[in-house]
């Protein structure tokens, strides 16, 4: 045990420390990147060699090791700017403190989502508009759950386990605890949103697992009526974005609803779910990738400004329409395949929930669609530069597409835990937290 | 009692409209129906005014682009096609004498226009305000640059921003912004496209010609009417409230809803018409269509529904009016209405300009939602986020136009191939300068520049081609006797596609060719043998009153039988697929029993359509075996006429008896038939004793007979006025002997060929075969009205061939010897086949002439579709002429072939003189070529005819070209592949568009670059400068042409063998090649 929680100190170390010696090379825009990438690969590297000595997550080994791919791939796309600094370190630090959630047990898990809520909230307030608009919603969902992690710390069940599911409603984004969520889309710098929408998910539905067992009928009642609520509202908002954020903000939100939704009614989160999480967040993290590309050559325009790129960025309009396929549930990519996986499952049973759950990924091909669409196609605007993706910001999204497909044929194995926990076992860690 | 509805306005207001209207329609050209193709010019109706300001105007109303894109002329640049030296001549008349020095390089005015022009230094770049990513080199330059220009080169404030949106956009309201648009613009509304959708609803089901299964009921009404009539059935079209009261209120008259409209839009009358132009340009596919519709009075469409624009402009204002109501009601809670929306811009400028910024996407992400916000929730913060904007992204935007001011010099140091660094030591005032030269010459001035310097090059190279032909090859003397008879002569259309088969003909023996316009100068409406309509075989600028028919010789009348029986049998096979498949329920069983009958087709076209087609062919022929017809030259004589009609209306009377009384077989006399017409003639007198008892006979009573007479002349129309109408149909068939001589004669004398005759001379048309092209008339004849000229060329050698009409030429001084035999003949385009007509005719004396002419023209086939593969996109090598042959056989019968052939793309010049001129030069199938000699026209009538007839269509072809490639989405067809023919009259692309105007993208481009290049026709004229002059002064079209520079015009004047240039200021300036 001991060895594991050395382990555990060695791989929230290895970013953390990266991130502490990025500073040196502060001045040099070039070597920071580099270096920042390099602690990535690290990580990864080291939690593949370490992983034999590692307690295995109740959600397998999966998405451990694609918090340090994907925290990777928003790297090596971003372009070289001195404004990109923070991000880039900002990285390595939520990478640390994500491995650590992941790996960790007890309360130090708790102790490091209050260092997550509070880091990415007072981020938020960093990276406020000039213009003097703060985004209260996002930093208060943040504050509380912070305040939320402290009562689970603190607090005896049933206060701690509610304390808990909310915290895990703002990290797995559910209606009304989604204003972090979008507002860490919105206005959050360089790569990080595009790190976030996979690690926050990524977080919340780890959380998640521990308490499904312990969750009362009223509580997961309550559930599938969020869930019900956040994949209509996710899909409204996002048919009536005009900035690309903030439909994939509200797209994630509808699509992680119905991942709320399965477990709720399921009470079970096989495989699929996994797959269906994973996807989900890197088709979004390779959306905002994208779409960063753009900002980068044109700054954050607005939806309409930008159109017929594919005549003049035919790299960037291919992958993009990859991207988009993903993200709208497409086969061969994974979010096909876990969502298929998830509707196929003995345990689900047909309801009014499910046609509203095809819908929203029906509707989701619509805007998704008609956003890329937007960008690609129609007048191309003759008073801009154009230039296609640079070879980094290529194989960043060359990268994203092909682990979606990846996710599409790999086993279901691969997402399993290599000791599958008993319900019983994970409610008895649960309540272990409060002893 | 029925209420009688008065209208408010009188016959005078209406009047007024639709002379309005009709000025308004100016800026839509008229859409000929697909079948006969007509190549026309899109701004036609714009040519009083100079070439540039049609342009402009075209892209104002129309939105179109009249010269290519920079890009594409600096890739001309850098190829070699434009030189800078003719870029230098085209810049002239914008240099000005400044100059100042940058290191050690004086650099002068004209020096900076050039680079704007071959480095695109006055693109207006936008400079992104918080782009993360460095473009382009040297980024630490920009800033020190940008930083040196500093305060020199600032962006307007927002309130200036304000003021100068509001400013402009008062003043081009009504002008060059309709409300639907502006709402659109500000709104964010889509109210244009609804509207579009709607009218092409309309239009695609009122004016379909036979397409439609189900055609719209109530057309006869008009468009306007059938368009009441039904859309007070729609539920809320386009959400419109409350809309079947009011379109079952609506006025009776089209322009009362009209005038009502513009009234209720509060339209000054000060600019209406300039409005509906507006309102025309919103569709000028189907507007168009509608404009040619409304003119042809004859045509039995228009005839049975009729179609104008002011019953389209009714439907269209009732749709404007309510929509904007709605959206300005709704969104700004004002009247949509003129005078409110220009008080609204001014009294909430600061509203109006970010609603507008927000609509057109131009704000930042951040802002964007700011505005939205506002608007959802009705708060008044509007100035307050204005100032905000001002002082979060004034600073930013000065930055940016500073950085894109330094990135402009720095290309601009490269284009002068300066030293960047010598920048940093300029002073600021002077890199000022330089960036006012620049903005001074903005992209959309370099239209003209560039086109001028383009045709410049083209012009010269021809020119240098025809000075060096003409001064090597010694000019015959008319006068003078040739020594030499030629094998053959023969006559081709002055079509583009002409001039290579010429060359190839006369280098393959001693073959002399002359050009001319495809008709020959034979005005008819044709009517084939078999066929149920007309072609009017002239250009669509002429009229005719002469027809011809196709008919089977006489000889062969059992075998016309047998085909006449087989043909029958043949188009009811036709019909009954036809009927089975349109109909509601047979369709699920034929799909089943008859769908595998389709696989052999598809098979066979797709994979070998070659093969496929000359199967089908051959088992056409086996089936049907063809007839020898002929093509009714004389004119019937009176008596002819008349017996012809007598004929005709027995027939019809046998088939009434059939039909009403069951009258048939030998009960039919041919007296009770001759009684029964003479009766319906005569009208309502006591029946005649003959037809009494020819009645009696057959057991008919008196009621019946007179009923049965009553029905033959309301019913079959056999009365006086129509057998008058009949009668002088029939009169028009043919041309009398006097006509017959005219039209060989002028034929003959335009074309120069007035003696030393060969023993065969060919008229040959030509016509062009391809599948699945709905654009395949626009292959055809231009001359011919979009047709075939084959009719033409027969009826022109049938006439020459007749010794009456040689005996009365050589009176005129026409000579033909008695053993010139004329021939008719037709090239296909696509396959470089020859095929001649009337064989039959040919003596057999000429058969070794004949089998020598066929010989000379299958090899010149050969040649020519040799040369032409050369030139086709996806034919990679050269081909040998037997493989050539091949490939251009299989294009033309492949259904999947998007350029069956390049057609008349290319096209650049128009050349009138003698083929000694051009005898020698490989002109690469560019070139109209007429034939003219000006001593055989002492009085320029000939010259006349020329310049106002051949011309004309030579330029409607070079601007139809010219427009197609310059912008093909707005003046052109865009791609074949999404094309879909629309009530057989024209094509869409996809299922719901406007009718596409001109040609398809894939005509005129090759990849991504024209094969076409667009430049304005240059008309070459063998002749004295004095005639060209004198008719010039004589025709206003002429005067548009060369003084508003849509022709160039270049005169070799024999008075003392040099050329010259016609300047559009009407003076003549000595041809000098500029020095490259």
């Amino acid at each position: 045990m001991m060895k594991g929680q050395a382990v555990q100190i060695v791989l929230v170390a290895i970013p953390l420390m990266g991130a502490a010696l990025g500073l040196l090379v502060w001045s040099k825009p070039r070597q920071l990147k580099a270096w920042s990438l390099f602690v990535a690969v690290a990580s990864l590297l080291m939690l593949a060699g370490l992983s034999g000595r590692l307690t295995v997550p109740v959600e397998g080994m999966a998405l451990l090791y694609l918090l340090p791919v994907a925290a990777g791939l928003s790297l090596l796309g971003q372009p070289i700017h001195r404004e990109n600094r923070p991000a880039w370190v900002m990285t390595l630090v939520l990478l640390s403190l994500g491995l650590g959630v992941l790996g960790s047990m007890d309360g130090v898990k708790l102790i490091l989502f209050v260092l997550l809520f509070g880091l990415v909230g007072a981020l938020l307030y960093r990276y406020r508009s000039i213009s003097g608009s703060v985004p209260w919603w996002g930093i208060g969902t943040y504050g509380l759950g912070m305040a939320c992690a402290i009562v689970a710390l603190i607090a005896i069940p049933p206060v701690s386990s509610v304390a808990f599911l909310v915290s895990c409603a703002i990290l797995l984004p559910l209606v009304p605890f989604h204003g972090g969520y979008v507002a860490a889309f919105r206005g959050l710098p360089g790569n990080l949103p595009a790190f976030l929408a996979l690690l926050l998910p990524s977080l919340g539905f780890h959380g998640l697992l521990t308490l499904i067992p312990g969750l009362s009928e009223s509580t997961v009642q309550m559930l599938v009526i969020l869930a019900i609520a956040g994949m209509l509202y996710g899909s409204l908002k996002a048919l009536t974005q005009s900035r690309v954020r903030l439909v994939l903000a509200y797209t994630g939100l509808s699509f992680f609803s119905i991942l709320w939704w399965y477990i709720a009614v399921t009470r079970t989160a096989p495989p699929q779910t996994v797959v269906y999480l994973s996807s989900v967040g890197l088709a979004t993290s390779g959306l905002l990738l994208a779409w960063y590309a753009i900002q980068s050559r044109y700054g954050d325009v607005d939806l309409r400004a930008i159109r017929g790129l594919v005549y003049r960025m035919p790299r960037f309009a291919i992958l993009i329409s990859l991207l988009a396929l993903a993200a709208m549930g497409l086969p061969p990519f994974g979010l096909f395949s876990g969502f298929m996986g998830m509707l196929l499952a003995p345990s689900l049973i047909f309801s009014g929930a499910l046609l509203v759950a095809l819908v929203t990924w029906l509707a989701a091909s619509w805007y998704i669609l008609e956003m890329v669409q937007g960008l690609l196609f129609g007048p191309q605007r003759l008073d801009l530069w154009y230039e296609d993706l640079r070879r980094t910001e290529f194989a960043s999204l060359l990268i994203c597409v092909l682990l979606l497909i990846a996710l599409g044929f790999a086993p279901s194995c691969y997402f399993e835990s290599g000791t599958p926990m008993s319900p019983s076992r994970v409610a008895m860690e649960f309540l272990s937290w409060n002893k | 009692m029925e209420q009688v509805r008065t209208s408010p306005h009188s016959d005078m207001q209406r009047m007024e409209l639709r002379g309005i209207i009709r000025l308004s329609s100016e800026i839509i050209a008229r859409y000929w129906p697909m079948r006969t193709f007509v190549h026309h010019n899109p701004l036609h109706s714009l040519e009083y005014l100079k070439f540039d300001e049609a342009v402009k105007r075209g892209r104002q109303l129309l939105g179109g682009n009249g010269y290519l894109p920079s890009d594409v002329y600096r890739g001309y640049v850098r190829s070699g096609r434009i030189r800078l030296p003719h870029l230098d001549v085209a810049l002239k008349p914008l240099v000005r004498d400044l100059h100042l020095t940058l290191g050690s390089r004086r650099v002068v005015h004209v020096d900076v226009l050039r680079a704007c022009l071959t480095h695109g230094l006055c693109t207006s770049r936008e400079e992104p305000l918080d782009a993360l990513s460095e473009q382009g080199s040297e980024p630490n330059l920009v800033e020190t640059l940008a930083d040196r220009l500093g305060s020199a080169v600032a962006s307007p404030s927002v309130s200036e921003h304000i003021a100068t949106a509001v400013r402009d956009d008062q003043a081009s309201l009504g002008r060059q912004v309709t409300l639907s648009h502006w709402c659109d613009r500000i709104l964010g509304t889509q109210i244009v496209d609804q509207i579009n959708s709607e009218l092409i609803k309309w239009c695609e089901a009122f004016l379909d010609e036979g397409h439609a299964t189900w055609p719209m009921p109530g057309r006869e009404q008009g468009f306007y009417g059938a368009w009441k009539s039904l859309a007070q059935y729609e539920w809320s079209p386009c959400g419109i409230p409350d809309s079947r009261r009011k379109i079952s209120q609506l006025p009776d008259e089209p322009e009362d809803t009209v005038l009502d409209s513009l009234a209720t839009l509060a339209i000054p009358a000060a600019f209406r018409q300039d409005y509906l132009s507006l309102q025309l340009a919103a569709l000028p596919g189907w507007a168009g269509f509608i404009k040619w519709r409304g003119d042809q009075t004859d045509y039995e469409w228009q005839q049975a529904y009729p179609a104008g624009l002011v019953k389209f402009m009714a439907v269209r204002l009732w749709y404007v009016q309510e929509l904007v109501q709605k959206a300005c009601r709704e969104k700004l809670g004002i009247e949509g209405n003129y005078h409110v929306v220009l008080a609204y811009m001014q009294s909430h400028s600061h509203a109006y300009y970010l609603r507008r910024e927000r609509a057109a996407g131009r704000l930042p992400a951040i802002y964007a939602e700011e505005v939205d916000r506002l608007i959802r929730n009705g708060i008044d913060g509007w100035e307050r986020l204005a100032d905000r904007y001002q002082v979060e992204f004034g600073p930013r935007h000065d930055r940016a136009v500073q950085r894109a001011a330094a990135r402009r010099l720095l290309a601009l140091t490269q284009a002068l191939e300066v030293a960047p660094s010598v920048l940093i030591e300029t002073p600021p005032n002077d890199l000022k300068v330089l960036v006012e030269w620049m903005d001074a010459f903005p992209e959309s001035d370099h239209g003209p520049v560039w086109l001028r310097a383009f045709e410049a090059g083209y012009q010269e190279q021809l020119l240098d081609s025809l000075v060096r032909a003409t001064s090597t090859t010694q000019l015959a003397d008319p006068k003078s006797v040739p020594s030499l008879r030629p094998q053959s002569q023969s006559v081709y259309c002055i079509d583009v596609r002409s001039e290579p088969f010429r060359r190839h003909l006369e280098s393959a023996g001693a073959n002399e060719t002359y050009g001319f316009a495809g008709f020959f100068a034979v005005f008819i409406r044709h009517r084939a043998w078999g066929k149920e309509h007309d072609t009017e075989q002239f250009p669509v600028i002429m009229r005719t009153k002469n027809e011809v028919r196709e008919i089977p010789r006489n000889y062969l009348d059992h075998a016309m039988s047998g085909h006449e029986a087989r043909t029958k049998l043949v188009h009811a096979g036709h019909t009954l697929l036809h009927d089975l498949k349109e109909n509601v329920v047979t369709p699920y069983v034929m799909v089943e029993s008859l769908g595998w009958f389709y696989g052999l087709p598809i098979i066979g076209k797709t994979v070998l359509p070659a093969l496929y087609r000359r199967w089908a062919t051959w088992l056409w022929r086996r089936f049907v075996p063809s007839l020898g017809t002929c093509v009714t030259v004389d004119k019937l004589a009176p008596a002819e006429a008349e017996e012809m009609l007598t004929s005709e209306q027995g027939a019809t009377i046998r088939t009434a008896l059939q039909d009403r009384l069951g009258l048939h077989g030998s009960r039919v006399t041919p007296e009770l038939v001759e009684a029964l017409r003479r009766q319906a003639l005569n009208g309502e007198g006591t029946v005649e004793l003959s037809l009494s008892e020819a009645a009696q006979r057959v057991g008919l009573s008196t009621e019946k007979l007179t009923a049965f007479v009553e029905a033959l002349r309301r019913h079959y129309r056999i009365d006086r006025r129509w057998a008058s109408a009949q009668k002088e149909r029939i009169t028009r068939t043919g041309f009398t002997l006097e006509e017959q001589v005219l039209t060989v004669d002028t034929a003959l004398r335009m074309m120069g060929l007035t003696r030393n005759f060969a023993r065969l001379v060919l008229f040959c048309a030509h016509g062009s075969t391809s599948e699945n092209n709905p654009f395949e008339s626009a292959l055809d004849c231009g001359a011919c009205g979009g047709n075939e000229g084959k009719p033409n060329a027969r009826v022109l050698a049938g006439m020459a061939n007749k010794p009456r009409v040689r005996a009365w030429l050589a009176k005129k001084g026409i000579e033909i010897p008695a053993d010139t035999h004329f021939l008719a003949g037709q090239v296909d385009t696509a396959t470089d086949e020859v095929q001649l007509f009337d064989l039959e005719e040919v003596p057999e004396t000429h058969a070794e002439d004949l089998a020598r002419l066929l010989a000379s023209l299958k090899e010149a086939g050969r040649r020519t579709s040799q040369e032409r593969c050369a030139r086709l996109p996806d034919v990679a090598a050269t081909l040998t002429p037997d493989r050539a042959v091949a490939r251009v056989y299989e294009r033309s019968t492949d259904w999947s072939q998007v350029r069956p052939e390049w057609g008349l793309s290319g096209n650049a010049a128009f050349i009138i003189g003698r083929r000694e001129l051009t005898k020698t030069l490989n002109l690469d199938g560019r070139v109209f070529l007429h034939s003219y000699d000006y001593r055989a026209d002492p009085t320029e009538r000939l010259l006349e005819v020329l310049m106002t007839a051949p011309q004309v269509v030579a330029q409607w072809i070079n601007m139809e070209h010219y427009f197609s490639a310059a912008d093909n989405e707005v003046y052109g067809g865009g791609s074949k592949v999404y094309h879909n023919v629309v009530g057989r009259i024209g094509i869409m692309s996809g299922p719901w568009s406007d009718l596409r105007l001109g040609l398809a993208w894939q005509t005129m481009m090759n990849g991504d670059v024209p094969y076409h290049e667009p430049m304005r026709l240059l008309t070459v004229i063998e002749a004295p400068r004095a005639r060209i002059e004198r008719l010039i002064a004589r025709h206003e079209v002429l005067q548009h042409y060369y003084h508003h520079e849509w022709v160039h015009l270049i005169a070799l004047d024999p008075v003392d063998g040099a050329w010259y240039r016609y300047l559009p200021s009407g003076t003549w300036s000595p041809v000098v090649p500029v020095q490259v």
